[in-house]
């Protein structure tokens, strides 16, 4: 990932040199919100800063940037229209002085947000231009494109693919970087549509790099033209396997268990920056907390108690490092262990006795307090999130959770479903709850619904009816079929009408192996770990098709489907020394997994010699898993998890961005502007 | 012998080398005023009137413009434009640039093709343009007012007036300096006025102050690096080009002046006078060639190629390689070896002699021949000096043998574009200079595709550029009866056989712009790049299509552009009948509706396309943003009663049409309520309703609202507990509570 890094960097470094910002300007950089954190991950203050940019602002504090003669501005913002309406207005009263602002669009601009530049008559005094940064690496194996929820409401509710296009554009990018990965796997409409946009768009980019770029530069010296060399001839990524959200949406439904997993549900995680109380952070900040701090501090000044923005980096932070994948449950036992090394590590002063071995201690403090600081922070996160798990509401939604996951349908459920709307409770939680039990039921029978519907409207608001039908629109909040079983739900998507199995949750139950009883939190066997006993669909799905975890040995080889059915798989290995990336022997699993068609594609690479010398040399395969519409944080823990594991295939998630349950049922939310009676 | 037209210019030997025999026939140079392209370029020919003739003549016919290649074959033959030519030059594109006396540029093809036409402005339209110089991409006019106007670049920008020199009488002489040999990295102009040079510039104007003038000629050497000035003593000196140093001078012992002055390469300098040639070298020596009547002088990057009234010839300081082999007396390793060669074929013991006495040199030896063999225009010491080089070879262990192959392809390339039938007498250095692509360009200019694609495979370069210039050509040249099927299938066939992937925008937009709009249609159809199909189609008025493609691009910026764009240009119903069928634009169109609050738009939309529950859904919005407003309820009511009919209409919605009957409902009894306790209600759910009419006390309006609206038992308890819990009524709690514990 240290060539996307240095890729993102680059590139924001040409783009401001672009914009005239050398080495000694003053340069004002102005960054949309949503954007500090991915600039922070790219690129370092102090590169920034020598590069000729005296400060950094936030697109909401543009008015306090004066505009003068000298100054040069730079504004960084996505394509969308409210931020340029935001920049608009400051230009229409920052008067035309000097140098023309800088407007960079990220990842690129839009015709849309172009007109309302030209139509507020500034076009004169800007120059707007592109900031192709799309792929942020949030970590070694995890990318994202930082889309925020709103990709999910767009590709699923509106049907507006224009995500699909930064997507292929990104798999583009990467494949320009780390080799053109030769087998696509993939299941829901959305994830076939992308498979072929980006086969088309790589044919579009060997066919430009072999056009003119135009007639008139025929004959002058300078038209350089660099044929067929866009993408290296390496092999980082032998597979890809494209999910629509749609195939699981179970999973983000679900409340997460792990440690990150439950910091972005109570705290929310936004770029690998998270907000927390000021009091969280050890006072006597040691110099690597100042950086992950000073990068981006912006408080917002509203908010009673004083909360400060914490990186979330594993590059700096190993205590994260540690925690981030564990089941909650384990959390406190590491923190106290860590606790216990760095108490250890801090008594050796007193064994001190040479002057070297004093020297050795002093040499050590810095990492210590660092680790103090970091150990402080944790301790402080968990400690709020253990106040949070121990309320009953949190519990009773854990309980009917894992009831209704295993199957255990009581009536009693429904009447909680019921209580949580009168008694008030938030609207997320409530419709996520009702929601799980809509998906994993198949339904909720018709006259409780339009009862449930009726008190959701009575206690929430008449403009949630629109909310209700997004759910509906999305097979989140269905009413159970009321003829036979042979009666297609309304959750079945246009997949094959002669499948004897229709795909549904209950179907995917035991092949897919969702439900594990046994659970070790401490020495995890299987991915079940991350929500206490169920495995997320998705990532079962992905085990099966590259034959690891779960189906370690299972598929590709023609198995008999006794053996393929089997909920535990008999680890048949040996079988088939190299085991494929492929839907081939685990068809029948991935029908049942709604979502849409799976399908299957391959690709040449650019030298076709390539393929011999690199299936022998490399030992390790590495798979990219790409979520569209967003994945969960145990989702990524449990890829981490199968990496370490036996199979040897390596994973590394792809996704528009890191959803909950919550930011997910949020996106559908209808939203009204100064709706009185917001409890 | 290979040295018999040398001849020794101090220490060094100049070679004159006739490259060709002119193909034309009758034409007299100095009836004709002449421009030719360095890089064996073109040579455009206009007779030039003799100024003495009656103006009348000149003004009424319309002067014959004629392009020849280096060897005199006519390429094209065309009328200029009515006017008086002042001067006229190549640009780097080869592309020929004619300055008429009214101050009007035109710049024009090899075919005679006008490709751009550009106005010097007012001073040049009044006073009428004297004399011009040109550079790579632009040129200076002097104008009849001695102003001085610049043209940058022919294709994108406007004349400049330069600083003015405040001369009063036109100078003797004066050149271009180009941007990139100036100072100022901006076309500088050197005037030469009395007896000294002006450097002039956008913004300034500095005097040189040198004595040697009255300057009659001034030229820069190609590198930029020197300049030489001819004085009315006829005295030649040349000085660097910043004016620091005086490096050479010569008397040419007369004082008429020199019809051209060139360099020949940058090592010396070439004066020409009728019947005379003259070299004059870095130290004062010269050389004298004779020549019959006028010449024409053409300085290039390695010598002076000359065009005389029948001949083309090349003089050039011999290349070192070339020198060291042939030199008489040589005993450079390379000539051994040439010599070793020639005793080899002799079957003479000499060779292995020669052999040994250059062991240790052999590569060096080698090398020198590939590159003689380079240098070399005649064909026969070409074949001698690459087998001299080949058996040079043998004897050295790991030659490598990618130089000696690369040398023999560019011998061969250089060999065919020579050939009298292309005309072009590339010297090595110049083909070095001027890179394969450029050629390979320029060749497909010239309509030599076949040899350009032929030189493009043999290089390995990508075709692309080449296939696309020959369709476009050929598309050109189709005329309007010709078949479009065959053109179509001729082209597609031999692009795609070249490269799977190439590009058929061009192409297409070239047949649009020649009227062939089907041709276009169906060439985009072959286009691999959806983006790139879409303008096109959009100014072929194939909006359908350009939709369709702009959707498939993936690209949704673009789709939005074809859709506004039709949007535009249609009236709503063809808007909405080009969207049908395409769920992508629809959706996109709904999302553009949304963002921009565009609710007419999305109202009409959902119309036509029969989706009520979406309508519904639109006017229930638009309910919402009156309460925004502050608008009044019955305005709201009006739209929920418009939203609920349209609910009604569709299947499925019994649940929406008793909601919104229930809302209206509350909003009714929330109004009666505000009117009878005086608080705010109107705005609340029910639950909030009942809420605050039970912390208010108002138990039994509680009730009604209750059983008028169907609350629950379960949440009226919750409601009441709250409520309880709010009023601090502990004791009715109490109650409360243990009735519910006693059930």
């Amino acid at each position: 990932m240290e060539l996307l890094r240095a890729h993102i960097s680059q590139t924001l470094l040409a783009a401001l040199s672009r914009a005239g910002v050398s080495a000694g300007s003053k340069a004002v950089l102005v960054v949309d919100g949503a954007l500090s954190g991915a600039l922070s991950l790219g690129v370092e203050a102090a590169a920034l800063r020598s590069a000729g940019v005296e400060r950094v602002v936030a697109l909401a504090e543009l008015r306090s940037v004066q505009h003068s003669a000298t100054l040069r501005v730079v504004v960084v913002l996505r394509p969308t229209l409210k931020e340029a309406k935001a920049v608009v207005d400051w230009l229409v009263v920052a008067a035309s002085l000097g140098h023309p602002v800088h407007v960079l669009f990220v990842p690129r601009r839009s015709l849309v947000c172009e007109r309302v530049f030209e139509d507020a008559g500034v076009s004169a005094s800007v120059v707007l231009s592109a900031l192709p940064i799309d792929i942020l690496p949030l970590d070694d194996d995890l990318l994202s494109l930082e889309l925020d929820n709103a990709a999910f409401r767009q590709l699923y509710l509106e049907k507006d693919p224009s995500c699909l296009h930064s997507v292929a554009k990104a798999l583009l990018k990467l494949q320009a970087l780390h080799g053109i990965i030769p087998k696509i796997l993939g299941k829901g409409t959305n994830a076939h549509t992308l498979a072929n946009l980006m086969l088309r768009m790589r044919r579009e980019v060997d066919a430009s790099s072999s056009s003119p770029e135009s007639s008139s530069s025929l004959s002058s010296p300078s038209s350089s033209n660099s044929p067929f060399n866009v993408f290296p001839p390496k092999m980082d990524f032998d597979s890809i396997i494209i999910l629509d959200r749609t195939v699981d949406l179970v999973t983000p439904l679900c409340m997460q268990l792990t440690y990150e997993g439950l910091v972005d549900e109570v705290f929310g995680i936004k770029t690998t920056f998270v907000q927390v109380n000021e009091s969280f952070i050890a006072t006597p900040a040691n110099q690597q907390q100042q950086q992950a701090t000073a990068t981006a501090s912006t408080n917002t000044p509203n908010s009673p108690i004083k909360t400060k923005k914490v990186s979330l980096n594993p590059v700096i932070d190993k205590l994260y490092t540690q925690l981030r994948d564990l089941n909650f449950a384990m959390v406190g036992a590491v923190l106290n262990q860590n606790a216990r090394r760095i108490q250890d590590e801090v008594d050796t002063r007193h064994d001190a006795k040479t002057i070297s071995q004093i020297k050795d201690f002093i040499g050590k403090l810095g990492g210590l307090e660092g680790d103090k600081a970091f150990l402080k922070l944790h301790t402080s996160i968990a400690e709020e999130i253990t106040k949070r798990t121990q309320d009953p509401d949190f519990n009773k939604f854990l309980e009917l959770q894992q009831n209704v996951l295993s199957g255990n349908q009581i009536p009693s459920q429904l009447d909680y479903l019921e209580e949580m709307v009168d008694k008030q409770a938030p609207l997320l939680q409530t419709l996520r709850l009702i929601s799980l039990y809509s998906v994993v039921c198949g339904g909720i029978k018709a006259k409780q619904l339009e009862l449930l519907k009726r008190e959701i409207i009575q206690t929430y608001g008449i403009h949630h009816l629109t909310t209700l039908q997004n759910l509906h629109s999305l097979s989140l909040l269905t009413s159970l079929p009321q003829t036979s079983a042979f009666d297609t739900p309304l959750t079945v998507g246009t997949g094959p009408t002669i499948a004897p199995l229709k795909p549904s949750f209950a179907n995917l139950r035991k092949p897919l192996a969702v439900i594990v009883d046994d659970i070790d939190e401490q020495n995890p066997t299987d991915i079940a770990y991350v929500y206490s006993g169920y495995a997320p669909a998705s990532v079962r799905l992905v085990e099966a098709a590259t034959g690891v975890g779960k189906f370690l040995g299972v598929g590709t080889a023609p198995i008999k489907p006794a053996v393929r059915m089997g909920g535990t798989a008999s680890p048949a290995r040996g079988a088939r020394k190299e085991r494929k990336v492929s839907w081939e022997g685990v068809e029948e699993l991935a029908r049942v997994v709604p979502g849409g068609a799976a399908f299957e594609m391959e690709q040449g690479l650019t030298d076709p010699n390539f393929v011999a010398r690199s299936s022998v040399d490399k030992e390790r395969k590495t798979t990219l898993v790409l979520f569209l519409g967003g994945c969960t944080s145990t989702e990524v823990s449990s890829l981490r998890f199968l990496s370490k594991g036996k199979g040897g295939r390596q994973f590394v998630v792809l996704t528009t961005g890191m959803l909950t349950g919550s930011r997910m049922i949020d996106s559908l939310v209808e939203k009204v502007d100064n709706v009185t009676g917001e409890l | 012998m290979a040295t018999s037209d040398w001849t020794l210019l101090h220490n060094r030997f100049y070679r004159k080398v006739e490259v060709y025999s002119l193909l034309w026939r009758d034409i007299e140079l100095s009836k004709h005023l002449v421009a030719a392209a360095p890089l064996g370029g073109p040579v455009a020919l206009v007779r030039a009137d003799p100024r003495a003739l009656s103006v009348q003549a000149a003004v009424a016919a319309k002067p014959i413009l004629r392009v020849f290649s280096a060897a005199g074959k006519l390429v094209s033959e065309s009328q200029c434009e009515k006017g008086n030519i002042v001067a006229m030059a190549w640009n780097s594109c080869e592309q020929l640039v004619c300055v008429l006396e009214t101050g009007s540029v035109r710049v024009v093809d090899l075919w005679g093709q006008l490709v751009s036409h550009l106005l010097l402005g007012q001073d040049a339209k009044d006073f009428g343009v004297l004399e011009c110089r040109f550079f790579g991409s632009g040129l200076v006019a002097l104008t009849g007012n001695l102003k001085l106007i610049l043209i940058e670049n022919y294709s994108n920008s406007r004349p400049v007036l330069l600083a003015d020199a405040g001369i009063s009488s036109k100078p003797t002489s004066w050149i271009v300096v180009p941007p990139q040999f100036s100072s100022s990295n901006q076309p500088e102009v050197l005037l030469a006025v009395k007896s000294t040079l002006l450097v002039i510039n956008a913004q300034t104007v500095i005097d040189q102050r040198l004595q040697t003038g009255p300057h009659i000629s001034i030229a820069l050497s190609p590198n930029g690096r020197f300049i030489s000035l001819v004085n009315t003593a006829g005295k030649v000196s040349v000085i660097s080009s910043d004016f620091s140093k005086q490096l050479a001078e010569f008397n040419t012992g007369t004082s008429q002046p020199p019809l051209q002055m060139t360099w020949c390469g940058s090592d010396a300098v070439t004066l020409h006078w009728e019947d005379s040639v003259v070299v004059v070298g870095p130290f004062g020596d010269c050389i004298r060639y004779a020549f019959e009547g006028v010449v024409h002088l053409v300085s290039e990057v390695d010598g002076v190629r000359i065009i005389t009234n029948d001949k083309c010839l090349f003089l050039q300081k011999v290349p070192n390689s070339t020198d060291e082999v042939f030199k008489i007396g040589s005993t450079h390793p390379g000539a051994i070896l040439y010599d070793a060669h020639e005793h080899f074929v002799r079957k003479s013991p000499r060779a292995d002699e020669n052999i040994r006495s250059i062991k240790a040199d052999l590569t060096l030896a080698v090398d020198t021949c590939l590159e003689a063999a380079a240098n070399e225009f005649n064909t026969t010491r070409q074949k001698a000096l690459l087998k001299a080089a080949s058996f040079g070879k043998c004897f050295v262990n790991d030659y490598d043998a990618a130089k000696f192959t690369n040398m023999c392809e560019t011998v061969r390339i250089l060999n065919a574009v020579r050939r009298f039938e292309v005309g072009i007498p590339l010297s090595f250095a110049q083909y070095c200079y001027m890179t394969p692509e450029v050629l390979i360009g320029r060749l497909a200019q010239r309509h030599h595709h076949s040899l350009a694609l032929n030189i493009s495979t043999f290089l390995k370069l990508n075709p692309s550029r080449i296939l696309v210039h020959w369709a476009c050509t050929k598309i050109k040249n189709a005329g309007p009866g010709s078949d479009t099927t065959q053109l179509l299938e001729s082209i597609v066939a031999q692009c795609t056989t070249h490269n799977p992937n190439i590009s058929f925008t061009q192409i297409a937009k070239t047949a649009y712009q020649h009227g062939n709009t089907p041709l276009a249609a169906k060439l985009l159809d072959h286009e691999p790049i959806a983006a790139n199909q879409v303008p096109l189609l959009m100014s072929m008025d194939q909006d359908d299509r350009a939709l369709t493609k702009a959707i498939e691009s993936g690209d949704t910026d673009l789709a939005y552009a074809v859709i506004l764009h039709i949007k535009r240009k249609h009236n709503m119903a063809e808007f909405f009948r080009l969207l049908k069928g395409k769920p992508v634009a629809m959706a996109l169109v709904e999302t553009y509706a949304k963002n921009h609050h565009d609710l007419q738009l999305l109202k009409d939309f959902y119309y036509q396309d029969d989706r009520k529950i979406d309508m519904a859904r639109v006017f229930l919005a638009e309910s919402f943003e009156l309460k925004a407003a502050g608008q009044q309820v019955n305005q709201q009511i009006h739209k929920w009663k418009e939203s609920q009919r349209l609910f009604a209409e569709s299947k499925d919605c019994g649940f929406e049409v008793k909601a919104l009957e229930d809302h209206m409902k509350l909003v009714a009894l929330q109004g009666t309520l505000e009117r009878e306790i005086g608080e705010m209600f109107v705005g609340m759910t029910v639950t909030e309703t009942v809420y605050k009419l039970l912390v208010l006390g108002h138990a039994n309006r509680a009730a009604k609202v209750k059983t008028d609206l169907k609350v629950p038992e379960k949440r009226f308890a919750w409601l009441k507990v709250k409520a309880l819990v709010e009023q601090r009524n502990w004791d009715a709690l109490d109650k409360v509570l243990s009735r519910q514990i006693r059930r």
